[in-house]
């Protein structure tokens, strides 16, 4: 059976380095468990798109998940893994994102 | 073991019972506590539920003759958290609040974030309780350009589903109406509910589909958000906002608080020349006039504060704010919001430590409550000006300068003990600084004064039960056992009378002598006098005499105190002239001649004052907003030991300099 064409690793980025305007989703996030349940909570998870409304200059993050904006301190976001999107007119990826953050260890907890 | 009570049997007989209590839920932000106040209006009370950190609005309404009662839970994303306010809507919606279930729940609905929304609603259809749906923001929706279809989602819910606007009024009667026709959730819906894309689909059902469409207002919010949030420029929006809000409580609540001030003077001569002169009298115009006098004049400060408060929270600042301040404060182990509430205690601690309800993490807020009362609040002003006037008579800059340091001192011992406890007793994981940023909107007046209606209601409950025995408790201990009037105090008032007809001034002059000598005998007397005698050892290497110690403890009950107990202990009269109480203080001397104010003891005394929690009903606020004494108790301590160990260091450090 000939091997399978490897795909490369999607672009990962902190949530703080991305772009007043970018469009993106959560990745993966180095926080406790519970942080996790209090994000998804609020709307952020796998599923959904954001656009990022203000980032840097020593202030908040703040992005815009449907018609609600979270803040998130610089702190926070920066333990935030987002994959940037490249399907701008769509909110919500439900088909090609598992139904939420991952449950296992963060790198936080593992470390 | 109680079961809940249930109301279930009056429903399968098709009628609701005349009474229904109705349970609100949803997401914050979604409009849910002006669908409350619309509802029930000043029919509504702060209920404080046992075990509770959180607190939840209940409130009654009626309507085609039945009596609803509506219990407005906090708002939550999702009730199965860890968060106290997860806990407190779990507790209601399971019927383990003061053993009573609801007969229905009113979930509430965000139009413009329906998504988030139906996650909430599908874990509470799944308890199996009576629903119905109130859809709010729909008009906010619309102008997004979403279609908004509510007898859709009455359909695809399979409960009543009624557009509702809390601010405007629309759509209240038939929410009501709505109430009768609650019903579960159908076993169908509760299993399509749990396919993952049942929401997407049930959002492009009802909304449209999901809202990415920009409007002209994102854009004037990204540019407000930018400038609210900014390090410096929204750090100097945030101190000129707190400015007008400081200079509006104190301007605006001087003519209130006089009226007060002057109605209790009025209330209480009124009721002395009614009583028989003698232990009644004394009891109602000194121990309960006069004690919750000096607790409720600060309603008009209070009310203010909490106003102004709720309309800055309804424009969208207030979250904005806290991120600025958050950057500060998290150095110490405090999040943003606790500068409102620290910020607010200079005028107060009572409004400040009641104001940490901004504060969402239970820790972040307990440690906020500790600290308050550390930072210089108005009452402690009079005792600044009369040490300060002491220290440096002749010196307006160094008095001015310690005067600064006074706040400065307050406000960083607030920080440390914050950072202390943090580290220590409070240790733990905080909430992560996320917060939902709502909309730019005009203030809800009608709301704003419904919120602090409320919050003067708890306290003037709280002034009337706990301060009020506090005082009569504080009012015996300073009048009792009474002492004979002293001989010297006798003689003086027999050559009043003597010298009467012949010069009346003169006469005057005598009696007053005689009533501060009738007065301090009393003080020393008293049970207040004798523990303060008794604990003289303790406070002499603070450099106190008796009558220093004596004006220490008769300050515990308020520290204004301080000064017209000073005065009847050395033997002047009061006066309202600082200066001149000051001087006359300044001059009093020890049995060995030596000055009584001398510098090291005067600055001492001053980093005591700044430190030290002489203020009963801070305490007794305290323990009312944590649910417990033993937080209260542990205030008390660590602020009475640090105000003790930092006293003596100051006065050893002056010694050690040898100022003199």
């Amino acid at each position: 059976m000939p091997d399978q064409p490897t795909l490369p690793d999607p672009i990962r980025l902190p949530l703080t380095q991305l772009k007043r305007g970018d469009r993106a989703m959560v990745a993966d996030a180095s926080i406790s468990a519970e942080d996790r349940a209090i994000l998804r909570a609020m709307g952020l998870d796998e599923t959904c798109q954001f656009t990022v409304c203000r980032v840097g200059s020593g202030g908040p993050c703040i992005i815009q998940v449907d018609a609600t904006r979270l803040g998130l301190s610089p702190e926070f976001a920066r333990r935030i893994m987002t994959r940037p999107c490249e399907c701008p007119d769509a909110t919500h990826c439900a088909v090609t994102a598992p139904e939420s953050l991952p449950s296992g260890p963060s790198a936080t907890d593992r470390a | 073991m109680n079961e809940p009570r249930r109301t279930d049997p009056a429903r399968d007989a098709g009628t609701y019972p005349a009474s229904a209590r109705i349970a609100m839920v949803g997401n914050p932000n979604v409009g849910k506590t002006s669908l409350f106040n619309r509802l029930c209006g000043v029919r509504a009370k702060t209920a404080n539920f046992p075990g509770s950190t959180v607190e939840a609005r209940v409130g009654t309404c009626r309507a085609d003759g039945r009596e609803f009662e509506f219990v407005d839970l906090p708002g939550v994303y999702a009730i199965d958290l860890e968060l106290p306010e997860s806990k407190l809507c779990r507790d209601c919606l399971a019927g383990r609040l003061e053993g009573c279930m609801p007969d229905a729940l009113l979930v509430v609905l965000d139009a413009t974030n329906l998504a988030r929304g139906l996650r909430l609603f599908r874990s509470i259809a799944a308890l199996g309780r009576p629903l119905i749906v109130a859809l709010t923001m729909t008009d906010l929706a619309r102008k997004r350009g979403l279609s908004v279809d509510a007898q859709r989602l009455a359909v695809v819910l399979g409960v009543p589903c009624v557009e509702a606007n809390g601010r405007s009024g629309t759509g209240i009667d038939p929410l009501l109406g709505a109430i009768a026709a609650a019903r579960e959730a159908t076993p169908q819906l509760l299993a399509a509910c749990l396919a993952p894309s049942w929401i997407d689909e049930t959002v492009t059902a009802i909304v449209g589909g999901p809202n990415t469409i920009g409007t002209d207002s994102d854009r004037l919010t990204d540019r407000l958000d930018a400038a609210f949030t900014h390090p410096i420029l929204g750090g100097m929006l945030f101190v000129l906002a707190m400015a007008l809000v400081f200079f509006a409580i104190f301007r605006l609540a001087e003519v209130p608080m006089t009226l007060i001030e002057d109605g209790c003077a009025w209330l209480g001569s009124t009721v002395a020349a009614l009583l028989p002169e003698g232990a009644l009298s004394s009891l109602v115009v000194d121990g309960i006039i006069g004690g919750v006098a000096g607790t409720i004049v600060f309603l008009p400060q209070i009310c203010l504060l909490f106003f102004l408060l709720a309309l800055l929270e309804d424009t969208g600042y207030l979250a904005r704010a806290a991120f600025v301040m958050d950057r500060i404060m998290c150095r110490f182990g405090l999040p943003g919001q606790a500068f409102v509430p620290l910020l607010s205690s200079h005028a107060c601690a009572l409004p400040g430590i009641m104001s940490t309800r901004l504060i969402p993490d239970p820790k972040d807020r307990l440690a906020t409550i500790l600290v308050a009362p550390f930072m210089s609040c108005s009452a402690r002003v009079g005792v600044y000006v009369l040490l300060v006037t002491i220290l440096f008579p002749n010196s307006g800059f160094f008095a001015g300068l310690a005067f600064a340091g006074c706040y400065a001192l307050g406000a960083i011992a607030a920080l440390v003990t914050a950072a202390i406890f943090r580290k220590t007793i409070l240790r733990g994981h905080s909430r992560p600084m996320v917060l939902e940023l709502p909309p730019y909107r005009l203030p809800n007046v009608r709301g704003a004064l419904l919120s602090t209606y409320d919050r003067a209601v708890v306290f003037l409950k709280n002034a009337g039960t706990v301060i009020l025995s506090i005082c009569v408790v504080m009012w015996w201990l300073s009048a009792y056992p009474k002492s004979e009037m002293p001989e010297a105090a006798i003689v003086l008032e027999a050559r009043a009378v003597e010298v009467e007809a012949l010069d009346a001034d003169e006469a005057d002059a005598l009696r007053t002598e005689a009533s501060v000598l009738t007065a301090r005998q009393q003080q020393e007397y008293s049970f207040a006098g004798r523990l303060g005698s008794a604990l003289q050892p303790a406070f002499a290497p603070l450099g106190l005499d008796e009558r220093l110690t004596v004006a220490v403890m008769t300050s515990f009950l308020a520290r204004e105190v301080f000064r017209s107990t000073m005065t009847v202990l050395v033997g002047q009269g009061d006066s309202d002239d600082d200066t001149k109480v000051a001087d006359e203080l300044a001059r009093a001397t020890r049995p060995d001649g030596t000055k009584l104010f001398d510098p090291a003891t005067s600055a001492g005394l001053l980093v005591f004052y700044v430190l030290a929690l002489q203020c009963l009903p801070t305490l007794a606020v305290t323990a009312r907003e944590t649910g417990s004494w033993k937080w209260a108790a542990l205030q008390f301590g660590w602020m009475s030991g640090v105000a003790y160990l930092l006293a003596f260091a100051a006065r050893e450090a002056v010694l050690f300099f040898g100022v003199s």
